[in-house]
């Protein structure tokens, strides 16, 4: 499922269970991409959340989680960050993220 | 309602650009079958449903409660892929044929996991027909034919993004319509173009090249001529400003009746709130400085020639779309 997080409800969303979080902005190429990529995953792993965040939307949550360059990619279980990786990966990448977090 | 903002000048007679030969413009292209294959097959199990199952196959994902001495087989409610590996390839292979709700006790990576199927979910996804393409519900979409032409605009979109040939066909129909139309211009504006025209003028001639030396002018032309692949010769700015700037109020009389027929033309307080939106740009200015600096004159000229652009950028990419999509 594919949800586009605000301050206010971040915490929430990323709170339970396992969530690929996408720091993106609307003028980043790579972060279309990377969006692409997702809806992609989506739909085979459907059990993953997918956090959306607009840094320009929301630079708070920008700079809470130190984010200098967009696409960002935060790994999160159970609200507690595993791993932050910084550009775009590829699907590939992702699935081994799932593999190494979600049945770590 | 509030009062529209117009222009004086109007287009007597509009010629007719759809007439004009593309074809110089428009790139080879052979749609890129395997993303065309994945693109479909996303699209359908997109639009797939998800049904519940009563004993594992393999592709389901399979909701299990498990517990070993092995931590990585101690899960409460994960969901495993049957047969996709992410898990445990062993694992998933001897779930199949458990049933929901049933106890199951396995040796997998050599360790002993005991546990239950809690839910078994099954993706199901349509064939690929055109009554089920149908159903997608994608406008104009009904038939498989429909959604591989569909795919390869995507991809063609895609190309035309990356590449400068889309654009040059608009630049090419603007400068036709601009030249073949019959405009009466009306004499105010004119002069207003006329004075944007010199100011840019101006801007342009402070950017020229200038050369110290002759070495300098001679090894600068050798460069350009080796990059472009013609010789450099100065441009009159003025004569190009001037034609330039014309061009578009004649465009923007052609947009201004168009946003007529829409029920679209511009508005003093969309004006100002164009302002207000790039303000934050320009933090030194008031809104009244602002208003100076981009005058009500040059948005009308602006909002109305970007009718006409954009007119014929869809115009282009349908065209495009035709010539270079096989399954159109």
């Amino acid at each position: 499922m594919i949800s586009v997080a605000t301050n206010e409800t971040y915490d929430e969303l990323v709170n339970e269970g396992f969530s690929i979080v996408d720091f993106y902005s609307t003028t980043c190429v790579p972060c279309k991409m990377f969006s692409k990529i997702l809806e992609d995953l989506t739909l085979d792993f459907p059990f993953v959340n997918i956090v959306k965040v607009n840094v320009s939307d929301h630079p708070a949550l920008g700079l809470r989680h130190e984010i200098e360059a967009v696409p960002t990619v935060l790994f999160v279980k159970d609200g507690e960050e595993k791993e932050k990786v910084v550009g775009l990966m590829d699907e590939e990448e992702v699935i081994e993220k799932i593999q190494q977090y979600y049945y770590e | 309602m509030a009062e529209t903002l117009s222009l004086r000048s109007k287009a007597v007679k509009v010629f007719d650009y759809k007439n004009l030969d593309l074809s110089e413009y428009i790139p080879e292209f052979a749609p890129d079958e395997e993303a065309l294959k994945k693109d479909m097959d996303r699209m359908l199990k997109a639009f797939g449903m998800k049904i519940e199952g009563e004993s594992v196959e393999a592709g389901d994902m399979a909701v299990i409660t498990c517990t070993s001495e092995t931590p990585k087989f101690n899960k409460k409610g994960i969901t495993v892929i049957v047969g996709k590996g992410y898990f445990s390839k062993e694992l998933e292979e001897k779930l199949i044929g458990v049933k929901k709700g049933e106890n199951f006790s396995l040796e997998a990576d050599g360790a002993l996991v005991n546990g239950t199927v809690d839910r078994i979910v099954r993706p199901v996804v349509p064939e690929m027909t055109d009554e089920s393409i149908a159903k997608l519900g994608i406008e104009g979409v009904s038939s498989v034919k429909d959604l591989k032409a569909f795919c390869v605009d995507k991809q063609i979109e895609k190309l035309l993004d990356d590449i400068e040939e889309a654009d040059m066909a608009s630049a090419y129909l603007w400068q036709k319509l601009s030249e073949e139309s019959v405009f009466e211009l009306d004499e105010e504006e004119l002069k207003k173009a006329d004075e944007e025209a010199a100011i840019k003028e101006k801007e342009l001639e402070a950017q020229k090249v200038v050369f110290e030396t002759e070495e300098e002018r001679i090894k600068f032309e050798k460069e350009y001529e080796e990059e472009y692949g013609e010789p450099y010769s100065e441009v009159d700015f003025g004569e190009f400003t001037k034609n330039m700037y014309r061009m578009e109020l004649q465009l923007a009389a052609l947009g201004y009746e168009e946003a007529l027929k829409q029920g679209t033309a511009a508005t003093y307080e969309e004006y100002e709130n164009y302002i207000d939106s790039i303000k934050n740009y320009y933090p030194n200015l008031t809104m009244e400085e602002m208003k100076v600096q981009f005058p009500v004159e040059k948005y009308i000229k602006e909002r109305y020639n970007d009718i006409i652009c954009k007119e014929l950028d869809d115009y282009v990419l349908s065209e495009f779309k035709k010539k270079m999509n096989p399954y159109r």
